[in-house]
């Protein structure tokens, strides 16, 4: 891939794309006039079996206990909460790229934001299982909401899982809005093009009597853009809630208030490579070449470069303070962060999260598929154990030696770890299959305003 | 489909009827009339606990205790004040007692060698093989005898059965002190110390606070010595850290070698002996010598122990140096009927029964099998002998040997009686009805001298204590004590001094009790096995000790697999425990079972089988395995020393400004209601443990199993964290810390964590969802939670288990899966005072089950205006457990103090 010469809004369309028509046939040609390919049906079911596989362990969980995972009475948390807080994270990109993008006028998002988007959701549902999982009594998570009941109890609204449970409610509510908003013209689009009638019926439903007047247009935007702006307090929000679950306490390691920031900007991060790895998956799959080209990558690497600059002073900041402040546990902390029985995992993490990305310095390889897919990798599992981590140190580095004891996952933890990566692979295989993967009528004003 | 069983619905319905009928017949109070302590009302009220004095006998020594009784049900053994063995605390053999009689391993019918039989077939074998043989070649082994009424029965047997032969044999036994006090004083005596009177005590391996018959008695003594001023001095010269080591001011790990020559070396310095004298490491001369200044300054209130396990020259010269230092010890006759040496007793038996010169042998309770010296070849002697009887509560080794395997009543389900350590006799009633068809010892007796007789042993236990009369014998069973029947005191000569011959310095295997199985006989109780060992913190198995100088020479690597010979051989783990000696290992016993059940089978390696002489062989095996323990580190460094602050005698604690807080202050509440707090003095726990099985069996703690265990999800809410700081062992019972800004209190999403009016920190069982937040954010991780349903799960394999459900209290919430719970103060027993308080009255004080049970009270429990809790709030050693992070903990402890009296190097 080579990056474009830099001229108006021509580099984020190949001129392979010529007109209006042209953009509606790439994206919905494939959607609906062409039966899946043979590679669609692989991956559907590799990933219908993984989700399966995930579907049974979390059956056994429920059934026996959250004993049959590594959680012990020290480590009390585990796999389901780093799980939660990284497919969380994932899921902040996708409302990030389109609300923030949007805002700030980067026009280069109309090509990835409707993906990313669909990404968001599905990673905020299967993000939004793991809080309920981890109960101990799953049963009863509705407790944490404030509904009438006849003993009159009610959430604490002190305990930051309080908030959280707020948050990811708003946030899946608020994503599936966002989403679907932006998504009514493109219905409108399919169920205006040939094709079959059942399915163009159903698009014509979902689209709600869209007729592309100027009316409609102006209230589409408008309405759009104002979710936007609510769009960028909540996503900062979630996360920084998230991240209140570990620094409202008075444990060692978790007690910092860079916390929330540094949460904020760790979703984005690993959000950003997985938008980059679903991008070139279905700009080769999709024959979408023409619309998600190599300057979209050059800048998504950009924004992962400057987020593992981010990460990197933070996990320097918590080093610093942890020596600064003189605390004695925070330093046992830290300590055991980088010599401990973890140390693997915590230098494989400071590589994936802060060296990796390093190599985005070299332009070209910003737009090398292997260099992206590689940092991409590494940002995202560097990004995973960053969460386990944070877990694991802390707590089994308490206060008290007596109860120093170390965290070893089970099978059952990585199965359900596993079984949500089917999860969301088939969800998005079925995303792709349904919808237009691109926002057609932001592209086609993109192409307008490149005419003009 | 086809039918799913042979019985058609009729016959079903007749077994559940029958069942049914047997289950309702089978519980209920014993026939013969029990007396309750107290007065109680007319009638019983159901859920009301009444309280008897009974006893529980251990290594054959009665210990009295109260029983707890719930509709019948007897839940809870606590301390007898009356009684010279309890003095009101318990330990942990005491406290999992109750476990056994619900255990659903329990022998249950007598098993004869063509299956399953009963008592009259034995009745009849006696009948027709016995008999005839007026006692020839009959032989009876039993553990030590201190029962009037089992010492008459045997008197009887032996007058129906003249030439028949009782071998008393105990795995510890008392062989070498007998020995040494009949060669100084020309008959056999055993030694007293009176540790409330010593200022200076020097123990020669000795565990006077370790595990044993005597240990509440002895905990309580030196606990009343040590809470005077001026502070009394306790040296250790031991081979492993022990409880008694661990709380010594001075310590020294030294072998059998240096321990020899240290007794030469301390001779010397008392004014005996001649010649040249043995060397000694450095460390330990200097311990020697301030021992023997501190020894003589003392005159009249110093003390020398040897240790149980020593061998006879050694006690021999504790007799002598106590001799010489008017040491306040007394001297009685044992109370055993039988004063032949244990060890020698069993050899010749067995010696007699390869030469196939017995024609039957009876094992009453005891379990040579398993634990006799492997040179006496016990299990095949065992084949030679033509009728063999063995009687136990559960399965055993020696039962497995046998032909004939009967099972024995448990201590709470039939009349019994025994003589304490001191000579106290006390008559112990059941609290329940027989469950199964068992008997007790004496009746088995019984059996053998009249096979009409009746299966209870009662009539025979009536008929011992004919001097008292009805009066009187209500009395003593009420009160759980016969009174002036303690042994008189001798008065003794002086001894001659005998200088212990200095053995090589070679490797040495060095076997002791465990702190929770003893010899093996609580092996099979889950609550003891799940009971992390106070020294390494192992639960469910047992590794060999050893000093990392040694492991290392041996190239071995903690939870390196070893194989040692000596007599028979082991192989178990090892794991380097520091304060070891050098050049010693050592075993605890009571691992290593067989065919006892799913408890105890295959834990561990049989440390029994290395009670043969000679040195010892060990060779590294493939591959490793750990014992799963509870705390990893024990040796504070740092910043860490802090969390166990050791004092000199007369320091204070330095104090804390904690760190600010965001949470309220508390509301000033005054005393009404009552304020409940704990003070915990860690200068007094020995880290015996009690306190863990009290609150396990008074809080429905759950066992949870050795997989568990090794995954760190122990469910104990009372741990007891052992730590060496400032070169000080000590040890720090962690409870819940009730801290007044409680950190667990505002994450909870649900509000199932909250503060009451009394102070207390509570868990809401039904309320909690099981978020676990709250122990993520306990600084002193006191929270435990049921990673599964820990409640309803058996540890006992696939048998029914139901039985041990019966145990639970009452008056405390099983937890559910998925649930957090913790200490709770013993609320329920806080509940109840308030409950029987009138209105306005300030409701009784209230002691928690490990306060209960503590034998050296160093757990106090009370109102924050209570004289003990204030006394100890103002103590000049009182601290918080992170007092810094200003969690204000209503658990607040007293310092270690270490009264070292180092000679200036």
């Amino acid at each position: 891939m080579k990056p474009h010469a830099r001229q108006g809004g021509q580099r984020w369309i190949l001129p392979s794309i010529q007109t209006l028509g042209d953009v509606t046939e790439t994206v919905a040609a494939p959607l609906m006039d062409v039966r899946a390919k043979r590679r669609w049906w692989l991956a559907f079911i590799a990933a219908l079996v993984l989700t399966a596989v995930g579907a049974v362990a979390i059956g056994f969980s429920l059934a026996y206990g959250p004993g049959l995972w590594g959680n012990n009475t020290a480590v009390v948390w585990g796999f389901p909460i780093a799980n939660y807080v990284w497919w969380i994270g994932i899921g902040n990109a996708g409302t990030l790229i389109s609300s923030l993008l949007l805002l700030t006028r980067q026009k280069w998002r109309a090509s990835i934001n409707r993906f990313a988007e669909g990404m968001t959701l599905i990673a905020v549902s299967i993000a939004g299982i793991f809080p309920i999982l981890h109960l101990g009594r799953p049963m009863y998570f509705y407790w944490l909401a404030p509904y009438p009941n006849t003993m009159q109890l009610w959430p604490q609204w002190r305990s930051a899982l309080v908030w959280d449970f707020w948050a990811i409610l708003s946030y899946l509510l608020f994503s599936a809005i966002f989403f679907y908003v932006g998504l009514v013209p493109d219905l409108a689009t399919l169920r205006d093009r040939p094709g079959r009638r059942g399915w163009r019926r159903l698009y014509g439903v979902a689209a709600m009597g869209w007729q592309g007047t100027p009316e409609q247009w102006r209230a589409q935007e408008r309405l759009h853009r104002t979710l936007a702006a609510i769009a960028v307090p909540l996503v900062c929000s979630v996360h920084s809630i998230v991240g209140l679950d570990f620094a409202a306490s008075l444990m060692p390691g978790w007690t910092e208030s860079i916390f929330p920031p540094y949460f904020v900007v760790g979703a984005l991060f690993s959000g950003f490579a997985m938008v980059v790895l679903i991008a070139l998956t279905i700009r080769r799959t999709m024959g979408l070449e023409g619309m998600i080209v190599p300057d979209h990558f050059d800048a998504m690497a950009r924004i992962i470069l400057a987020a593992s600059i981010v990460m990197g002073a933070s996990y320097a900041a918590e080093w610093f303070s942890a020596w600064w402040g003189g605390e004695a546990a925070d330093r046992r902390v830290v300590v055991f962060e980088l010599t401990g029985a973890y140390w693997p995992f915590y230098w494989a993490m400071l590589l994936g999260n802060v060296a990796a990305p390093q190599l985005f310095w070299i332009r070209r390889l910003r737009t090398s598929p292997a260099a992206l897919i590689g940092v991409s990798i590494a940002v995202l599992v560097g990004m995973w154990l960053e969460r386990i981590l944070i877990i694991a140190n802390t707590l089994s580095r308490g206060y008290v030696p007596s109860f120093w004891r170390l965290y070893a996952p089970t099978l059952v933890d990585f199965l359900i770890l596993a079984g949500t990566v089917g999860a969301f692979l088939l969800l998005f295989l079925i995303f792709a299959r349904l919808l237009p993967v691109v926002s057609m009528h932001e592209v086609r004003k993109l192409l307008k305003e490149r005419a003009q | 489909m086809p039918p799913v069983s042979a019985l058609d619905r009729r016959a079903i319905l007749r077994l559940i009827a029958t069942g049914a009928a047997t289950l309702l017949a089978s519980c209920g109070r014993p026939k013969e009339d029990i007396h309750p302590l107290a007065n109680q009302p007319e009638g019983t009220l159901p859920g009301t606990v009444r309280r008897y004095a009974t006893a529980l006998p251990l290594a054959g020594y009665g210990r009295g205790v109260t029983g707890l009784v719930v509709d019948e049900r007897p839940i809870k053994l606590e301390g007898l004040a009356a009684h010279p063995a309890s003095l009101g605390s318990t330990d942990p053999f005491i406290e999992a007692a109750i476990l056994d009689l619900y255990d659903p391993q329990r022998l249950r019918a007598p098993f004869g060698p063509t299956g399953p039989s009963n008592w009259s077939a034995l009745a009849a074998l006696f009948r027709e093989q016995l008999a005839p043989t007026r006692g020839r070649g009959v032989a009876v082994l039993t553990g030590r005898v201190t029962s009037p009424t089992m010492l008459a029965q045997l008197a009887a047997a032996r007058t129906a059965l003249p030439e028949m032969r009782h071998v008393s044999w105990e795995p510890f036994d008392d062989d070498a002190p007998l020995a040494a006090a009949r060669a100084a004083f020309g008959r056999p005596l055993l030694a007293r110390p009176r540790l409330q009177d010593a200022d200076v005590v020097l123990l020669l391996d000795a565990d006077p606070l370790g595990p044993g018959p005597e240990q509440i008695a002895h905990a309580r003594n030196w606990s009343d010595r040590r809470r005077k001023a001026p502070m009394h001095r306790l040296y250790s010269i031991e081979a492993s850290p022990s409880l008694s080591g661990s709380m010594a001011d001075r310590r020294q790990p030294a072998g059998p070698r240096d321990l020899a020559a240290a007794c030469h070396v301390l001779a010397a310095a008392l004014g005996g002996g001649s010649g040249p004298l043995p060397t000694l490491p450095p460390e330990l001369e200097r311990l020697v010598r301030d021992a023997a200044r501190d020894l003589k300054a003392a005159h009249g209130r110093a003390l020398v122990i040897a240790g149980e396990r020593q061998p006879e020259a050694v006690h021999a010269f504790a007799a002598w140096a106590n001799g010489v230092l008017a040491a306040p010890q007394d001297w009685i006759a044992p109370v055993s009927g039988d004063v032949s040496p244990h060890c020698g007793g069993l050899a010749a038996l067995a010696d007699d029964m390869h030469a196939g010169r017995i024609g039957a042998l009876v094992v009453l309770d005891a379990n040579p099998v398993y634990a006799a010296a492997p040179a006496l070849g016990f299990k095949q002697a065992m084949a030679r002998v033509p009728l063999t009887i063995a009687a136990s509560r559960f399965g055993d080794e020696t039962g497995a040997a046998s032909q004939w395997r009967v099972p024995l009543s448990h201590f709470l389900e039939d009349w019994h009686d025994w003589r304490a350590p001191d000579g106290t006799a006390s008559i112990a009633q059941p609290l329940v009805h027989p469950f199964f068809d068992t008997r007790t010892p004496a009746a088995i007796l019984d059996l053998m001298i009249d096979p009409a007789a009746r299966p209870g042993s009662f009539d025979a236990v009536r008929a011992q204590w004919t001097g008292l009369d009805d009066a009187a014998w209500r009395t003593a069973v009420a009160s759980g004590v016969v009174p002036d029947s303690a042994a008189p005191l001798e008065r003794v000569g002086t001894a001659g001094l005998v200088l212990p011959p200095i053995p090589p310095q070679t490797l040495t295997i060095d076997l002791r009790p465990s702190s929770q199985l003893y010899d093996g006989r609580f092996s099979t109780n889950a609550w003891a096995q799940e009971c992390p060992d106070p020294i390494t913190k192992e639960a469910w198995g047992s590794s060999a000790r050893m000093h990392a100088g040694d492991m290392s020479r041996l190239g071995l690597k903690e939870g390196s697999l070893i194989r040692i010979d000596r007599g028979g051989s082991a192989i178990l783990p090892v794991r380097a425990v520091s304060g070891q000696a050098l050049g010693t290992v050592t075993l605890v016993t009571g691992y290593g079972r067989e065919g006892t059940g799913q408890i105890a089978d295959g834990l561990g390696a049989n440390a029994w089988a290395l009670g043969g002489n000679g040195t010892p062989r060990i060779a590294a095996q493939e591959g490793g395995s750990s014992v799963a323990t509870t705390q990893p580190v024990f040796a504070l460094e740092g910043e860490l020393e802090k969390l166990f602050p050791v004092l000199a005698p007369a320091e204070a604690m330095p104090s804390v400004t904690p760190k600010p807080s965001l949470l309220p202050n508390p509301p000033a509440r005054g005393n009404a209601p009552p304020q409940y707090a704990m003070a915990i003095d860690t200068d007094l726990c020995i880290g015996c443990n009690a306190c863990v099985i009290a609150c396990q069996a008074e809080n429905n703690v759950p066992v949870i199993g050795p997989d568990e265990m090794a995954v760190g999800r122990d469910m104990h809410w009372l741990r007891v964290d052992r730590y060496v700081s400032e070169g000080t062992a000590g040890f720090q019972p962690v409870p819940c810390m009730h801290c007044e800004k409680a950190p667990c209190e505002p994450v909870c999403p649900v509000e199932a964590s909250v503060h009451d009016s009394q102070g207390l920190n509570l868990q809401v069982y039904n309320r909690c969802v099981g978020t676990r937040t709250c122990e993520a954010n306990c600084p002193y991780k006191v929270r435990r939670f049921n990673f599964l349903d820990y409640a309803e799960r058996s540890v006992w394999g696939d048998a029914p288990h139901e039985s041990v459900t019966a145990q639970r209290n009452p008056d405390v919430t099983v937890r559910a899966r998925g649930v957090m719970e913790k200490c709770t103060y013993c609320v329920q027993r806080i509940e109840a005072a308030n409950h029987a308080a009138a209105p306005g009255e300030t409701p009784a004080p209230v002691v928690t089950a490990c306060a209960a049970a503590c034998p050296t009270q160093a757990i106090r429990f009370g109102t924050l205006d209570s004289p003990d809790i204030a006394g100890a709030r103002k103590d000049p050693r009182h601290y918080r457990l992170l007092e810094e992070l200003g969690t204000e903990p209503r658990t607040s402890y007293l310092a270690r103090r270490r009264n070292p009296g180092d000679t200036p190097a």
